[in-house]
C-alpha cells in the first residue's frame, strides 16, 4: 500500500514539472519572437502550442494564406522525415519568390518565421533556438 | 513513345547524379499538378506519390509567398530538398548528413536543367503535354482522309522532322523546328492529323535516340546498334529494303556516318536507345544518357546529288 502512494506522488510531480518547462519553452519563444520581431527582415511570425496560439504579421490580409502553408510545412516535414528516415525534423524552410518562411517544432511549439526574400534565416534560427 | 525518352532521359540523369554524388538517396521529379515525371530507382512509386501529397497544402498557397523556388527540410539525420527547377517542375533530392549541400545543389541544378532545356529544344511541346495518353491515340484506326492538312501530326515530332541534307549547320538547326510544331499551334491530338504522312513521303525520318555505350572484343568499331523497330521502320519511309548506315548528330554540332544493326540483346530493346561502341563515342563527344539525333543514311540518287553539288 505505502508503495503505491509514492509512485502515484512521483507521477504527479513529474507531470507538474513537464508543465513548467512547457511553460517556460513557450515563454521563451514568445520572449525570442519578440527580439527578432523588431528586425526589418523580419515580415511575421505564427506561433502555436497546444493551448495557445500568437500570430503577428506586418500584413495581416495574409493570416490564413500563411497559416495554411506553415501548418502545411511542418505537417509535410514530419511526414517526410519518417518517409526518409532523416531523423527528428529540426527545421524547414521554405524559399519563395517574394517571401522566406523557416518554420520549426520544439515540443508541443510550433513556429513559422515569415522573411524577407533574402534574409538570413540561419541567423534567426539561432536567436530561435532555445 | 517520345514520353517514355523523356522519362528515360532524366531517369539516367538522375542516376548519374547519384552516382556523382552518393550521399543522395532519393530523388524523383515531379510536375506542378503533382504528376510523377521520373524517379532513381532506389524510390518507389508509393513513396513518391506519398511525398508530393504531403506537399499539396504548401504548393496550392505557394502564391501567398510568390511563388516557390525551394524548400528545404533539415533532419538530425538527413535532408530533403525540393527545388524549382522550371516553372513547372520540382525535383526531390533526399540526402544524407555527410552531404555536402552546395556541392548536392549544383550538380543537381545543373545536370537536371540541362537536360530539360535539351529534350525542351528538342521537342517543346512535349514537356507541356508531360504523358499524355498518346499511345491510345496512335492506336485509334486511321479515319478517312478528312481535309485537315494544317494540324500537324504528333508523331512526327520526334520522327519526321527534316527536309534538310544530312550535314549539320545552325542554319539548319533552324530549319528543324519547322512550321509544324508552332506552339501557338498546339495540336489537338487528334486522328484527322494522320493523312499528313503519306504527302511528304520524301522526307528524311530522324529520331532522337539515347547513347548507351557497346564494348566488348567482338563488336565492331564502326557500328552502331539500333532498335530494329526503329530500322524497319525507317526502312519502309524510305522505300527501302533495310537501313544499312545512318547519321549520328550530336547537339554540339558534330556528325558521323556508320553502319548500322539491330539490338539483339533484349534488354536494350525498345528503350530508345542507340548502342554506340565506345571509341566512337570519344569520337563524337557524347556521354550515355545523352540525346542524339540520328537518321538513316541512304545514297542520294544522281539527281539529288547534283542539286546538292549545285547548293555547295
Amino acid at each position: 500500500m505505502p508503495r503505491k502512494k509514492i509512485t502515484q506522488e512521483i507521477a504527479v510531480e513529474t507531470a507538474l514539472i513537464e508543465n513548467k518547462t512547457e511553460g517556460t519553452d513557450a515563454e521563451k519563444i514568445r520572449a525570442n519572437l519578440e527580439k527578432i520581431k523588431s528586425n526589418q527582415e523580419v515580415v511575421g511570425y505564427i506561433f502555436r502550442n497546444t493551448t495557445s496560439a500568437a500570430i503577428d504579421l506586418k500584413d495581416p490580409s495574409k493570416i490564413i494564406d500563411y497559416a495554411i502553408v506553415s501548418s502545411s510545412a511542418l505537417d509535410a516535414a514530419e511526414k517526410l522525415s519518417e518517409l526518409f528516415n532523416i531523423g527528428t525534423a529540426n527545421h524547414i524552410i521554405i524559399q519563395g519568390k517574394d517571401v522566406k518562411m523557416l518554420s520549426l517544432s520544439m515540443g508541443e511549439n510550433k513556429l513559422s518565421v515569415f522573411l524577407e526574400k533574402n534574409a538570413d534565416h540561419e541567423k534567426i534560427l539561432k536567436k530561435l533556438k532555445i | 513513345m517520345e514520353n517514355e525518352v523523356y522519362a528515360f532521359a532524366l531517369e539516367t540523369a538522375l542516376s548519374e547524379i547519384q552516382n556523382l554524388c552518393p550521399e543522395i538517396t532519393h530523388s524523383f521529379i515531379f510536375t506542378h499538378d503533382g504528376e510523377l515525371l521520373a524517379g532513381d530507382k532506389a524510390t518507389d512509386r508509393k513513396t513518391m506519390v506519398r511525398v508530393v501529397d504531403s506537399f499539396d497544402g504548401v504548393l496550392e498557397k505557394a502564391d501567398s509567398l510568390g511563388g516557390i523556388e525551394e524548400i528545404t527540410l533539415q533532419g538530425s539525420k538527413g535532408r530533403v530538398q525540393v527545388s524549382c527547377i522550371n516553372k513547372n517542375l520540382y525535383m526531390v533530392t533526399v540526402t544524407s548528413k555527410k552531404a555536402d549541400p552546395t556541392y548536392v545543389n549544383m550538380v543537381s541544378r545543373v545536370l537536371i536543367p540541362t537536360v530539360l532545356k535539351m529534350l525542351e529544344k528538342l521537342n517543346p511541346t512535349s514537356l507541356k503535354n508531360t504523358f499524355p495518353q498518346k499511345n491510345e491515340i496512335l492506336e485509334k484506326p486511321k479515319p478517312e482522309l478528312e481535309p485537315e492538312p494544317e494540324k500537324p501530326e504528333i508523331d512526327l515530332k520526334l520522327d519526321l522532322p527534316a527536309e534538310v541534307s544530312l550535314e549539320k549547320t545552325e542554319e539548319k538547326e533552324e530549319e528543324l523546328s519547322p512550321e509544324p510544331w508552332k506552339p501557338e499551334e498546339e495540336p489537338v491530338l487528334e486522328e484527322t492529323e494522320e493523312p499528313e504522312l503519306p504527302e511528304k513521303p520524301l522526307e528524311i525520318p530522324t529520331s532522337q535516340l539515347i547513347v548507351d555505350t557497346i564494348g566488348g572484343l567482338l563488336v565492331k568499331g564502326d557500328t552502331v546498334r539500333i532498335d530494329k523497330n526503329l530500322l524497319d521502320e525507317w526502312a519502309e519511309l524510305c522505300g527501302e529494303e533495310k537501313i544499312k548506315e545512318v547519321e549520328i548528330e550530336t547537339f554540339t554540332g558534330q556528325t558521323v556516318q556508320c553502319k548500322v544493326k539491330p539490338i539483339t540483346d533484349s534488354k536494350y530493346k525498345d528503350k530508345g536507345l542507340i548502342r554506340i561502341p565506345e571509341k566512337l563515342r570519344r569520337k563524337l563527344d557524347v556521354k550515355r544518357g545523352e540525346l542524339v539525333r540520328v537518321s538513316p543514311w541512304i545514297e542520294p540518287k544522281n539527281e539529288e546529288k547534283e542539286e546538292k553539288e549545285k547548293e555547295s
